[in-house]
């Protein structure tokens, strides 16, 4: 239903009024339940005790960064977890009193750990400070349990310090051995590595391989210029050899020619010119001379010009050029041997600077390792030190560490609120419980009551609502109701007057 | 002083008589009520104290008369619940229609098994639309009888009757209406019906009307339970509903 506001609040007053009674009822439940309560209220009393984070004074300078202080903004949670470690809270409990309770019953303990818990608040009071509380209902006990709680902070956090420092340190040590077994490992592989790869460097072996190649690049020429000399020697003696060829054809021939004659001479002695040997011979001969006519003339006359000089010197170049080629070519072979001998070397050369290359990068890789092993234990060593410095810091407790400033005391005054508020707070909500309860009432009842509330039902038209009419009835019944509301509020206010007097003379 | 010692007879012929605005002030009234007996009968006079009440009344007379347009209606008053007041509001509609002096009016008690009108005009037992129906000898003019409201009469329930539905049903029932309707054409009948929790009895009683109006006690029933008690209605016939504050019961 949307029902303005205004017209929600006059219904909420006409049913306040339509409640009168009801009103008048609540409203005395209201004043005596407020009263009640501030009566029974229980007590709380809460101490705190103020701890000071210790002044670090001249050696917080020195040792920023270096040695590791905690900063005071982490203090409240870092109280709240050493404190409230189940141990400590029992070791607390145990220390105070709690009126004969059996603190070895272990239900019993649990449920006042959990109190301490409950009702302890560690708070921030400023830069440096931390703030400890404790409430209970009796007096007494929230002071030592206060007391306790801050006694038990420092000793906790001391020892805790302490702990931290000797296994930071001994830990760092434990690496310091590690690394420098590390170390030790890493310098051995490489030396190691270092002897056994003692060949030169790189650059000699690529000058060699440089030299080399020159030298078979001048082999090279050598052979070509050989062959080609070789080639003309050669053609040279093949002319020589077909000219002593031809002119030692054609000798033959005449040699021939002359034995056949000698032998015709011979047979001519014997037999006569028609014999049948003798003219098979001449024919031979014949032959034999038409074919040395046939020959070329320059090999004729080479071989008629025969003579001994000519001879002996035909014969000497021949033999000259057949020195010189068979110079040539040993010298040839030679320069092949040479050529192969350094290839041989060449090609060992190349593999001799890969090897190399490996070599380096391995060497580059060992020596990596060893520097950055190096480092680390420094590194190492340098943080132990610091290590040792914090600790000693803490033996002699020149660290932070906390000072109780303001030491918990039995609280006087209770923190829960003075019955005086309850006094003056009854009448009020015993004023607003009926306004309230109309209020509701009119909210939470879905009755149709003005004429906005059915559009949302029906199309119809409203007419004007009829209002009440006053009656004698009416008058009448209106007359009782108030005397019955008098009558509450007289209870009312003698039920308040005399709590009142009664609380103030202390007799409640 | 007693209704039932001064019976007014209207005319004792049964011929339909058309009745012009002059013969109205000729019909004999008893004596009309007072001021204080008007109050404590809960009914409106125009110069009453409670303004807001006797306005109220003439705003819904004029709506209606709005939406009769121009004709004499048959006006059906019935409340969703009992105890929401439709008597009352009948009545001072009835009465409302009254005020005009060239009006008169006519309320009906069709709630024949719980009349309502008979403890504000102490016309108890005296004969009327049960009495009509059961017994043919017995003519209009017998039942109808003068309130104590100047141009408003009154047609009792009767004798107490079961057969509230039968009779309401019946075509004697309807006759009469017809009859009344035709007889005075100035006159505005307002019939104050059961509740809608008597279904049968309120579906009868709207088919005789022109126009029904639902009454809605204060705070006594929700949205849901209106909708489904209008939809007993013809819709067409609805003029509209209206909240009845003086049907707030003191609550504690």
């Amino acid at each position: 239903m949307d029902i303005p506001l205004l017209e929600l609040i006059k219904l909420g007053l006409r049913q306040l009024y339509l409640f009168k009674k009801t009103s008048a009822i609540l409203f005395l439940i209201g004043l005596v339940a407020v009263l009640v309560v501030g009566l029974v209220y229980p007590k709380k009393y809460t101490s705190s005790a103020t701890l000071k984070l210790e002044d670090e004074g001249v050696i917080r300078p020195l040792m920023e960064s270096r040695a590791a202080i905690a900063g005071p903004a982490d203090w409240v949670k870092n109280a709240t977890e050493t404190v409230f470690v189940y141990s400590v809270l029992e070791g607390i409990v145990k220390e105070v009193d709690w009126g004969g309770m059996n603190l070895e019953s272990d239900d019993v303990m649990e449920n006042l750990v959990m109190k301490i818990r409950a009702n302890t608040v560690i708070s921030n009071a400023g830069q440096s400070f931390l703030k400890f509380s404790y409430t209970d209902n009796d007096r007494k006990r929230a002071f030592e349990v206060t007391q306790s709680l801050a006694d038990s902070f420092i000793m906790q956090m001391l020892k805790e310090k302490r702990r931290n420092s000797n296994e930071a340190f001994d830990f760092i040590s434990t690496q310091v051995e590690t690394y420098k077994k590390n170390l030790t490992v890493s310098e051995e592989k490489l030396k190691a590595f270092k002897q056994d790869n003692v060949e030169g460097s790189i650059s000699a072996t690529v000058q060699r391989m440089n030299d080399i190649e020159q030298q078979l690049e001048a082999a090279n020429i050598e052979l070509a210029e050989n062959n080609f000399r070789l080639e003309s020697l050669k053609k040279q003696l093949v002319g020589e050899r077909a000219v002593r060829e031809v002119s030692s054809e054609a000798l033959a021939l005449k040699t021939r020619i002359n034995n056949l004659t000698r032998e015709l001479d011979q047979m001519k002695l014997v037999y006569h010119d028609q014999y049948p040997d003798v003219i098979a011979l001449k024919e031979r001969i014949d032959e034999l001379q038409i074919k040395l006519n046939k020959m070329d003339p320059g090999a004729i006359n080479a071989m008629n010009a025969e003579s001994e000089q000519q001879g002996a010197q035909g014969k000497a170049l021949y033999s000259e050029i057949r020195s010189q080629i068979s110079a040539l070519e040993s010298n040839t072979a030679a320069i092949n041997i040479r050529k192969s001998k350094l290839e041989t070397i060449l090609a060992e050369q190349k593999e001799k600077s890969e090897k190399q290359h490996e070599v380096e990068a391995e060497l580059a890789e060992l020596t990596r390792d060893y520097t950055v092993n190096r480092n680390i234990y420094q590194d190492l060593l340098m943080r132990r030190e610091n290590a040792r410095v914090s600790m000693n810091i803490e033996l002699e407790n020149k660290g932070a560490s906390f000072r109780v400033v303001q030491p918990a005391k039995i609280p006087l005054q209770a923190q829960t609120p003075p019955f005086i508020l309850f006094f003056l707070a009854a009448p009020l909500v015993a004023l607003i419980l009926p306004v309230v309860f109309a209020f509701a009432f009119v909210l939470v009842d879905q009755k149709i009551r003005v004429p906005q509330a059915i559009g949302a039902f029906v199309d119809v038209d409203v007419f004007h609502s009829i209002p009440h009419l006053n009656s004698v009835e009416d008058s009448i019944a209106f007359k009782k109701d108030m005397m019955v509301i008098i009558l509450f509020f007289m209870i009312s206010l003698s039920v308040y007057a005399a709590v009142g007097f009664l609380k103030y003379r202390g007799y409640l | 002083m007693k209704m039932s010692d001064q019976l007014v007879y209207i005319n004792s012929a049964n011929k339909p008589e058309i009745h012009s605005g002059k013969s109205i002030k000729k019909m004999a009234e008893v004596s009309e009520y007072t001021d204080q007996d008007k109050d404590k009968r809960k009914i409106i006079y125009p110069e009453m104290r409670n303004r807001r009440v006797v306005n109220n009344f003439r705003d819904l007379r004029n709506g209606l008369i709005e939406k009769a347009e121009g004709k004499n209606l048959t006006i059906m008053v019935t409340s969703v619940a009992e105890g929401g007041g439709s008597s009352f509001v009948a009545v001072n509609l009835a009465a409302a229609f009254a005020f005009d002096q060239s009006r008169t009016s006519l309320i009906i008690d069709t709630n024949l098994s719980a009349p309502g009108l008979d403890k504000i005009f102490d016309i108890k037992d005296m004969p009327g639309v049960v009495n009509f129906i059961e017994d043919s000898g017995i003519g209009l003019e017998e039942i109808i009888y003068a309130s104590g409201v100047k141009r408003m009469r009154v047609l009792p329930a009767g004798q107490r009757t079961e057969y509230a539905s039968e009779y309401l049903g019946s075509t004697q029932m309807e006759s009469l209406i017809e009859n009344l309707k035709n007889r005075y054409n100035d006159r505005f009948i307002i019939m104050d019906a059961p509740p809608l929790t008597d279904p049968a009895s309120a579906r009868q009683i709207a088919k005789l009307s022109d126009k029904i109006v639902v009454v809605i006690p204060y705070g006594k029933i929700s949205g849901q339970e209106l909708t489904e008690k209008l939809a007993l209605l013809p819709k067409e016939k609805i003029a509209g509903v209206l909240i009845n504050n003086e049907a707030i019961i003191r609550q504690f």
